[in-house]
């Protein structure tokens, strides 16, 4: 059903109707965005590379051919994007941010076990390798099928299982284990 | 199913992208298999704990600032292909002028365009009148009459001995050829003369005097 209205969507747009991909904008902003916070541990990071990541997915919508398949593209979209800029900021030390991230209290203070368990997670993401942190974050947060992983990380499915069955090792191993020691995050 | 396809199909058990087929085979595996079944209750729980320890956030509206539709509307079209229309037609333009070479020349007449000859050879064609080509046929004739009528230099004779007849008549003679050779002169002057005159083809006409 999703994909039936995002092609809908995309051919809309196709025809001339550009009103159409702020729809596009407003069903996939929170998903990405959320995606690349992860991926990234940075806000702002991640709002500035939404942005860019949803006007080249409009500069580049005629290339799309599986006009169901927009959300898989426009993620391996982001996916390049954060790549791109993890090589060019690399000697920069501009990796992930998520350990000194503060967490997200808007909705009021957490408690004592949540905030361990939050920054806990946090760590561990981090620890992860980019390459794993991808798989994780698309297949534990998003959802996504391991055929659309594969898609979007462009590798096979045998290399993307193969990375979340080491993330996961990894993972219970922080997870079962007293809390971790964290850096300074509040 | 053994532990190791098990495990190979671990995830898909857990975010249930499984075949019936494949799903059953799986529950059929974890009841004889415990530890098949700690790991997939272990990796269930990790993912509760990832998906709790880092609860989604509702971001700030993302606003894009698209570019121009794609589609170009009618104005646009119209200015490209005028912009075509007026580069194709200076490219006629300037084909048509190294093709024909049209000259301009302006006098007192007023303006004259010829076409196809350059301008600068145009220029120098001499023009000639035809009195003037007249007074040249004639200038020619005379001086080759007069050096015609000059007395060939012969040998001292006797001033008082009277003219033979037969000297006369030698020397009527020498005349008569004379004038042929004259006329073949003029003849090949009036030849000369045509062709200029179609050179110039301002004024074709062939001057009477040289019709004989």
């Amino acid at each position: 059903m999703k994909e039936q209205l995002d092609k809908e969507l995309v051919e809309q747009v196709l025809d001339g109707h550009a009103e159409a991909f702020n729809l596009l904008v407003w069903r996939w902003q929170r998903s990405l965005y959320n995606f690349l916070f992860r991926l990234t541990g940075d806000r702002e990071r991640a709002r500035d590379i939404s942005q860019d990541t949803f006007l080249r997915a409009y500069t580049r919508l005629k290339d799309l051919r599986e006009r169901d398949k927009f959300a898989s593209w426009l993620f391996r979209i982001a996916v390049n994007q954060v790549r791109s800029e993890y090589r060019s900021r690399q000697a920069a030390d501009a990796g992930f941010g998520g350990e000194l991230a503060p967490l997200d209290e808007s909705q009021g203070p957490l408690d004592f076990e949540t905030r361990e368990l939050q920054l806990t997670v946090r760590a561990l993401l981090g620890q992860l390798t980019p390459d794993q942190r991808e798989v994780v974050v698309l297949k534990v947060y998003e959802g996504f099928r391991f055929d659309e992983i594969a898609v979007i990380v462009d590798c096979p499915v045998s290399t993307v299982k193969s990375r979340l069955y080491a993330a996961f090792d990894q993972l219970k191993t922080g997870l079962e284990a007293p809390a971790p020691r964290l850096r300074s995050a509040k | 199913m053994l532990c190791n396809e098990f495990r190979d199909l671990i995830f898909e058990r857990l975010s249930g992208e499984l075949t019936p087929q494949q799903d059953s085979a799986c529950a059929d595996h974890e009841k004889s298999c415990a530890i098949c079944r700690a790991e997939l209750a272990q990796f269930r729980s990790i993912t509760i704990k990832m998906r709790a320890g880092w609860p989604s956030e509702e971001p700030m509206p993302i606003s894009v600032a698209l570019p121009q539709a794609t589609s170009r509307n009618w104005f646009d079209v119209s200015a490209l292909w005028f912009s075509r229309a007026s580069a194709g037609l200076v490219a006629a333009s300037l084909l048509f002028l190294v093709l024909v070479r049209p000259s301009v020349q302006m006098g007192l007449g007023g303006v004259q365009m010829t076409f196809g000859a350059p301008a600068a050879q145009a220029q120098n064609v001499p023009t000639v009148t035809e009195s003037q080509v007249k007074a040249m046929v004639q200038a020619a004739v005379e001086a080759q009459v007069a050096q015609q009528a000059q007395p060939q230099p012969v040998a001292a004779k006797p001033v008082a001995q009277a003219p033979d007849v037969t000297q006369v008549a030698m020397q009527v003679r020498q005349m008569q050829r004379n004038e042929a050779t004259l006329w073949q002169t003029v003849q090949q002057h009036g030849m000369y003369l045509d062709t200029l005159w179609k050179q110039t083809s301002e004024n074709p006409v062939r001057p009477a005097s040289l019709t004989r």
